[in-house]
């Protein structure tokens, strides 16, 4: 059967736009480095780049509707590969089992799949339940609360303990999301904020009044809330881990780099992880500040179209798995770009279709596959001139 | 209906996630705003900074701080290390980054017997690549066309399947050559590596010095090793740094190098070293590259360093060497008993009561299998010990403090029987005694019934032992003003609190506290213990370091940059009578023919006169390292005073599983009162000598 396919040009051009600022962007940190044969790294972000796009366009013309039926699967697939990191076949890398070897590609980082997995689900579920309790009591509202929690914890608490804080962290806020999107009622926020803000509140005050010694006996928190504290004490009485290192040299970078930038392989001072969770600060350093806020807006702009396909979109289980979109993605950029300038603490996080790495790139072309099926969907409706009731 | 439902979830859904919309269109424009202060209104403090950092590119090393004894006799000190560093400068362009290697490979010797074979294997097939591929297999090459094997792992496999002839045949030039350039690779704009570190000669330093003008990057570097000047003495306490090719060490690399440290530059790891390492730490030379026309190089010097500053140690490194030697000699003969098979270690723990200066601090170690000793002088300050019957002075003035007893006070030194648990007695009975006997004698009952009286309770024979809770932590606190239980606050890192036992143990344990037999401590708080008796309770803090001098330039004198003095931590609120009383039982344990250090002190009045204590507690040691601590010895401890009216030394001498304890009641040696009264006697000696 052949059919229609309407292509969301907005977003294709604001990844597009992204992408070439991120290829620079990793072209122009080799300079810092010696030349080594192996260490194409620009090429391999454009290949990443191509193959993201065939992916994405794969997913538009195969529909969201096979989707909502495969989130159990995928999700409990996902699962699986997390627990499989506990076998031999997990790779450490500085002391994280966060990866497998793959041969001949690298590696491979199954939490990136899993948190676009665990968003699939989570939108699924509230769907359903909408759908199945078509009452919005408090009682229902509790339910799903409960639901979502526990389908997102599962993932959360496995990717915390590889240790992974900050993807742990993206499920979680992914999953506020969604539920603020299907209508859990705002003191449910204010409750959960409030405990996680006291939790953490309580753990960085024990750590500054006992100077990091009641954390001794337990360093997988204690190392953690330490990064809390160091960031929020740069140059505090506690002693500092140097964090701040990293942050200096991207500091000192992007200031001196000012409007016009270093130029294009220009800058002469490095920066720890300058092609990926610092990125931000090496373009805007050899770039300048105009390009900096290019980045900004064209991270706010893909933003703003996943909302504006969300708005338009008449199928919950669609908008739900937007709203999850945004959340995630926003957080990540919030999160990336702020550390970079010193207002977030330090923390390996990536900035979404930016930073080099094939696997979170990849992942992130799924978000933007089902998207374009969104908007397909969207605009078919469109079209035929009257809304579809939901059936998945 | 159900469209009507769907539409308003639907937007529900665009409303709420508006929300996050608006959320993060405000956290963009402070990002933006941000952007903007830090790229524009901060630009001149930043570019400064820049201009620092991108300008030096080479940093020359200077010595660290040598360490020199209250002699003046050099202790530990640098000599000069060649090798030839690297450090990619930016904008080296493909050509270039070549030809340094070239030239490099050129100039250098590199031993490259010492390549391992993978890296030989890489280096072949970077050389080869046209004809490479001939050598693999069949089904590797069908694997590969089939697409079962990606095309890195298809390189990996013909790497493995190169001959092992065609490795060897390699051209050795190209060897070195392949190798400097994997070096290198490892560099970065500020990561300097090091291309040759070892065995660097005379004239391949002055070779490539002298063409480093057009090898940007590439430096004859005098470094420096660290070198003890003193054989093995003290070498724990004196600590240890990194070698250059260590470099900083991997978990505190982060923090040293936003201290402005390089990865490559050494750092002090433990003892001194460490805990000075601010002073010690030379300060590199800096300079910058320029391009001349001519397309070579200019260096010129950016910033001038200095070298480390010199710490001046409290320590005569000959009366070291001394107690030492006296501790091996009496660890030696003592091993000629054949109960000793457990006897390895002794320490000693010297301070001037009256500063706080170390004397000396000794701890030597025999191997048996060897026959050698080694230093471990460090557990003075680290180790933890059951010391016995020598904190009995701290139990009498916590007696005292406590209301429990008043000097000269009299108490019936007799065997005790508690209820339900066996016989408790001191190791002869000595019938109705006061204080002064109970420190001369040692007795345990005196301790005991002390206890009991300040915990409320009373001796009835066949009775229960009862002391209230929370009697231990008064002794406790009072043994801390002493020093016992916490730090002494020397200036080496880790130091020891000692090990403390629970808050509320079973009465029988609070007893054994008073004899030293329940909580552990180092020697080194043994020694400011028994500084704080000679003080008349005041607890001084213990310094290795007396002065940190920066050398000053040609004309000027030296700076003193830090200057350690008497630091009195806390005085004991008991005036001086119970102190005299304290020391006169001290004074008769070495002075008096039943006191338990008088055979080994008899004698020693005609050069001075001293007060001690002597101790011996139980200890349970792993020996078989079965992780069951099931070997029951005897520890042997001493702590003593002189002279005795103006006290300028005090020590503590510790000897650890001295002999086993299951068929003695106590140890047949004294080698630990014999260690204190040598050290004393040396200690006077070389004082008359000076």
């Amino acid at each position: 059967m052949r059919r229609k396919l309407y292509i969301d040009w907005w977003i294709l051009a604001i990844i597009a736009a992204l992408g070439t600022i991120s290829v620079l962007g990793i072209f122009s940190a080799k300079a810092l480095f010696p030349p080594s044969d192996w260490a194409n790294q620009e090429i391999k972000q454009i290949m990443w780049f191509g193959v993201g796009t065939v992916g994405s366009f794969i997913m538009l013309w195969w529909g969201n509707d096979r989707l909502g039926r495969l989130a159990w699967p995928l999700y409990i697939i996902g699962i699986i590969s997390l627990l499989g990191l506990y076998t031999p076949l997990g790779l450490n890398i500085n002391n994280a089992t966060r990866w497998y070897a793959i041969p001949g590609i690298g590696t491979l980082q199954p939490s990136e799949f899993v948190k676009i997995f665990v968003i699939i689900l989570l939108a699924k579920l509230a769907a359903d339940h909408h759908e199945k309790f078509p009452k919005m009591t408090a009682g229902n509202y509790r339910l799903l609360f409960f639901k979502l929690l526990v389908v997102a914890g599962i993932p959360a608490a496995l990717i915390f303990q590889q240790p992974d804080t900050g993807l742990a962290t993206v499920i979680i806020i992914s999953m506020l999301a969604i539920m603020l999107a299907a209508g859990i009622p705002f003191r449910y926020f204010i409750t959960v904020g409030g405990a996680a803000f006291a939790a953490v509140g309580g753990a960085v005050g024990l750590f500054v009044v006992t100077n990091g010694a009641f954390y001794s006996a337990i360093p997988q928190i204690g190392y953690r809330i330490e990064r809390i504290v160091n960031w929020l004490i740069p140059n505090g009485s506690v002693e500092t881990s140097g964090d701040n290192y990293q942050l200096m040299q991207g500091m000192i970078a992007m200031g001196s780099g000012g409007l016009e930038g270093h130029g294009f392989q220009s800058s002469a001072v490095f920066i720890p992880e300058g092609q990926n969770d610092f990125i931000f600060s090496t373009i805007s350093a050899d770039f300048g500040f105009f390009v900096g806020l290019a980045i900004i807006i064209l991270s706010f702009l893909l933003l703003l179209r996943i909302f504006i396909v969300l708005a338009k979109s008449k199928n919950k289980f669609h908008s739900y798995m937007a709203a999850g979109f945004i959340g995630m993605i926003a957080f990540q950029q919030m999160f990336n770009i702020g550390m970079t300038m010193g207002l977030m603490p330090v923390k390996g996080m990536t900035l979404p279709f930016i930073s080099y790495g094939g696997t979170s790139l990849l992942s992130y072309f799924l978000v933007i596959g089902i998207m374009l099926s969104i908007h397909n969907e969207n605009k078919r409706l469109e079209n035929s001139g009257f809304a579809k009731i939901n059936t998945i | 209906m159900a469209q009507e439902h769907e539409g308003r979830l639907t937007e529900m859904a665009k409303w709420r996630t508006s929300l996050i919309i608006l959320v993060m269109a405000l956290i963009m424009i402070v990002y933006a705003m941000r952007l903007f202060y830090i790229q524009v209104i901060e630009h001149e403090v930043y570019a400064k900074e820049y201009n620092q950092q991108s300008r030096i590119t080479y940093s020359a090393n200077q010595p660290r701080g040598v360490m020199v004894d209250a002699d003046g006799k050099v202790v530990v000190s640098n000599k000069p290390v060649k090798n030839i560093i690297y450090t990619f400068q930016k904008g080296t362009t493909d050509e270039e980054y070549k030809a340094i290697a070239e030239k490099l490979a050129s100039l250098i010797e590199i031993d490259i017997s010492v390549i391992n074979d993978n890296d030989l294997r890489l280096f072949y097939y970077l050389n080869n690549e046209e004809t490479v591929e001939n050598y693999a297999s069949a089904e590797t090459k069908a694997a590969y066309e089939a697409g079962e094997i990606e095309y890195d792992a298809y390189t990996q496999e013909i790497m493995q399947q190169i001959p092992a002839e065609a490795i060897a045949a390699m051209d050795s030039q190209l060897i070195e050559l392949e190798y400097i350039k994997s070096l290198m690779d490892q560099s970065s704009i500020s990561k300097s590596v090091t291309i040759k570190a070892e065995n660097v000669s005379e004239e391949e330093f002055a070779r490539v010095a002298e063409h480093s003008g057009t090898m940007p990057g590439v430096e004859a570097n005098l470094n420096w090793d660290r070198e003890y000047l003193q054989g093995d003495s003290m070498q724990t306490i004196l600590g240890s740094v990194t070698s250059s090719k260590q470099g900083l060490p991997a978990e505190v690399a982060d923090y040293y190098m936003a201290l402005g440290y390089n990865l490559n530059e050494r750092v002090g790891r433990s003892g001194l070293e460490q805990s000075y390492e601010e002073y010690l730490r030379g300060q590199a030379d800096m300079f910058a590259y320029e391009k001349r026309d001519d397309g070579t190089f200019d260096k010129t010097l950016v910033e001038k360093g200095h070298a480390g500053y010199q710490l001046n140690l409290t320590v005569d490194i000959d009366f070291q060497k001394q107690v030492e030697e006296i501790i091996q000699r009496q660890l030696l003969e003592e091993r000629n008993n054949p109960a000793a098979a457990n006897l390895t270690q002794a320490f000693v723990s010297a301070i001037n009561p009256q500063t706080g200066e170390i004397i000396a601090m000794a701890g030597q170690e025999y191997d048996p299998e060897t026959k050698e000793f080694a230093d471990v002088s460090i557990l003075n300050a680290t180790g933890n010990f059951q010391m016995g019957s020598s904190v009995k002075p701290a139990t009498v003035l916590s007696g005292y403090q406590l209301g429990a007893i008043s000097p000269g006070q009299y108490l019936l030194d007799e065997a005790l029987q508690f209820k339900g648990t066996p016989l408790k007695k001191s190791w002869k009975v000595m019938g109705n005694i006061s204080d002064v006997d109970a420190l001369r004698m040692s007795s345990n009952a005196y301790m005991w019934k002390l206890i009991i009286q300040l915990g409320g309770g009373q001796y009835i024979p066949n009775g229960e032992l009862y002391i209230q809770d929370g009697t231990i932590t008064k002794l406790r606190e009072s043994f801390q003003q002493f020093g016992l239980g916490v730090k002494t606050g020397i200036d080496l890192p880790n130091e020891s609190t000692g090990f403390i036992g629970k808050d509320n143990p079973d009465p029988g344990l609070v007893l054994d506290f008073g004899i030293g037999q329940y909580d552990q401590y180092t020697p080194l708080q043994m020694a400011q213990y028994v500084s704080t008796i000679a003080n008349n309770g005041c607890r001084v803090q213990p310094y290795l370091v007396d002065s940190v001098v920066a050398q000053g330039e040609t004309g000027e004198g030296d700076k003193i940059l830090l200057e350690n003095n008497r630091e009195i931590l806390n005085c004991v609120p008991l005036t001086q009578n119970y102190f005299d009383q304290i020391k006169e039982g001290m004074h008769q344990v070495t002075s008096v023919g039943d006191g338990t250090a008088y055979s080994e002190f008899k004698g020693s009045g005609v050069a001075y006169e001293s007060g001690g204590k002597t101790g011996t507690a139980e200890a349970y040691i792993d020996p078989d390292g079965d992780g069951q601590y099931d070997k029951k010895v005897f520890n042997i401890t001493y702590i003593g005073f002189a002279p005795f009216d103006n006290p300028e030394i005090a020590l503590a001498v510790v000897v650890p599983s001295v002999q086993p304890a299951d068929d003695l009641s106590v140890p047949s040696s004294h080698m630990q009162a014999q260690i204190a009264r040598e050290v004393i006697d040396a200690y006077f000696n070389s004082k008359k000598t000076q």
